[in-house]
């Protein structure tokens, strides 16, 4: 018999919570032939695990690599129900992240918890990658419109160029079109309130809810 | 240079401590070897009473300067790896400060570097706190004379003394546990993730240990990150001023019950070299 779609939906989350990112494909192919909405099986699936996911690295039952395996799950997923989505699951009203790791510093992995998990809450990312030059922030802001520019660095020697590129936004004319936040080791909400960033958060999970709160969603 | 120069390991000939060992404090916290039994202070010619709180991830450097410098001051050791977290580090740095300046120290100097804000908000009510005016240790080492900008560190390099190779299995150990945790196929995948982001190895020439002594880590390092190898060169300069005492605008004289600030490190001298 047949698994009903609440079983095969059951089936996504947990490939994505177990890191299954080969699993995951078969799994999607299986509940497409089924003839089940692919946006219900990105939403109740795919995205729901990967919120366990997160849920999980919160409380510190998993690492930074669990993590990474999961999203990797979910973007095999996402590749095979994406393209089977209706027009009308779009609503084509997505948010746009700019985001990036500031000149002079290469630690990525904390943007890309962060990238990852916005992404899961719905958010269109633009991902500018590591030691970003600081005016590629601003190009990219303008060129996609976007509703936030997100900024990391592990290192106290880099932080000044967050507060550049909120210069470089003014300058640019931009700056009341977006928000900017901030986040990484050494940063503060001091510091974000000193250089004029609307957002700052301690970690990844956080992330989202102050770009949630900063573009006025529930 | 004023310092008398006296050998670490006989310390204990020199002048006698100005105050006693305060509650059989323990002065030689791993790895000290240094004035385990000798005077508490490295007093100056102006009475100051000097005491030295160093990064154990900085003992090569510590030991040489204070082999020129060290007039025969203890030594607080903080166990290398605080540098992972900031908040836990400020702790353990406050904690060791408060416990200090309960001797009657004048000038409690700290050997370690801004360290992601580990030192911000640190305070002694009755001791100066001193310490290099510079983000981290590797930007510290890398300097040659006097800081003349904020950091020569590049992005993209793993930096590496004898002090940073004791953390040996960090990149090496990598690889294979991922693959016993998460299957040979993921553990590529993962150490692109967390190490990717490495272009090169650089090995800091500071004078201060036997650059051989680290090849076999360097090249294991370099192989596992798939990257080339360097040779930077570096100095014990801004240590040397620190427990010399000729301290200029590269050491931060913070003055009692004055809390350490992150805008102490910031430029001045020379704002448009970035």
């Amino acid at each position: 018999m047949a698994a009903s779609k609440e079983e095969m939906i059951e089936k996504l989350y947990e490939c994505v919570v177990e890191m299954e990112d080969e699993d995951v494909v078969d799994v999607c192919n299986e509940y497409l032939e089924a003839g089940y909405s692919a946006y219900d099986g990105i939403m109740d699936g795919l995205v729901a695990g990967m919120n366990k996911a997160s849920e999980l690295y919160d409380e510190e039952e998993y690492f930074v690599t669990d993590v990474l395996l999961c999203s990797d799950a979910l973007y095999a997923g996402l590749d095979v129900l994406r393209p089977k989505l209706e027009a009308s699951d779009m609503d084509g009203d997505s948010k746009k992240v700019v985001i990036g790791v500031v000149e002079g510093d290469t630690h990525d992995i904390g943007k890309n918890l962060v990238k990852i998990m916005l992404e899961t809450a719905g958010f269109e990312m633009y991902d500018l990658g590591r030691d970003v030059p600081l005016d590629a922030y601003v190009e990219k802001a303008k060129e996609v419109d976007a509703d936030i520019v997100a900024m990391s660095t592990l290192m106290t020697t880099t932080m000044g160029g967050m507060r550049t590129v909120v210069e470089k936004l003014e300058e640019a004319g931009i700056r009341d079109r977006v928000k900017v936040m901030v986040g990484g080791s050494p940063i503060s909400r001091k510091f974000a309130d000193e250089i004029g960033a609307e957002g700052y958060s301690v970690n990844a999970v956080e992330a989202v809810k102050v770009a949630k709160e900063l573009v006025g969603i529930e | 240079m004023g310092a008398t120069g006296a050998a670490p390991a006989k310390t204990g000939a020199m002048a006698q401590p100005v105050m006693p060992n305060p509650g059989g404090v323990n002065w030689s916290g791993s790895p000290d070897d240094i004035a385990a039994t000798a005077p508490y202070f490295g007093e100056t010619e102006d009475g100051q009473r000097r005491i030295l709180v160093a990064c154990a991830m900085l003992e090569d450097e510590v030991r040489a300067a204070y082999a020129q410098y060290g007039r025969g001051m203890a030594i607080r050791w903080v166990d290398r790896g605080y540098h992972e977290n900031p908040d836990t580090l400020r702790a353990k740095l406050q904690e060791m400060i408060s416990e200090v300046e309960t001797t009657g120290a004048t000038q409690i100097l700290l050997a370690i570097g801004l360290c992601g804000n580990g030192v911000v908000g640190l305070v002694s009510e009755t001791a100066s706190l001193v310490m290099p005016r510079f983000d981290d240790c590797i930007n510290l080492m890398l300097c040659t004379g006097s800081r003349d900008c904020r950091g020569k560190a590049q992005a993209g390099i793993m930096y590496l003394t004898r002090g940073w190779a004791h953390d040996a299995t960090m990149v090496t150990g990598q690889r294979e546990f991922y693959a016993r945790k998460y299957g040979e196929r993921r553990a590529d995948r993962l150490m692109k993730a967390m190490f990717g982001a490495y272009k090169g190895v650089s090995l800091i020439d500071n004078g201060c240990y036997d650059l051989d002594s680290i090849d076999d880590y360097a090249q294991a390092c370099a192989k596992a990150l798939d990257v080339g190898i360097q040779v930077d060169p570096g100095s014990n300069a801004i240590l040397e001023k620190l427990l010399s005492g000729q301290w200029d605008s590269d050491i931060l004289v913070c003055p009692p019950g004055r809390a350490i600030q992150q805008e102490d490190f910031d430029e001045w001298e020379c704002a448009g070299c970035r």
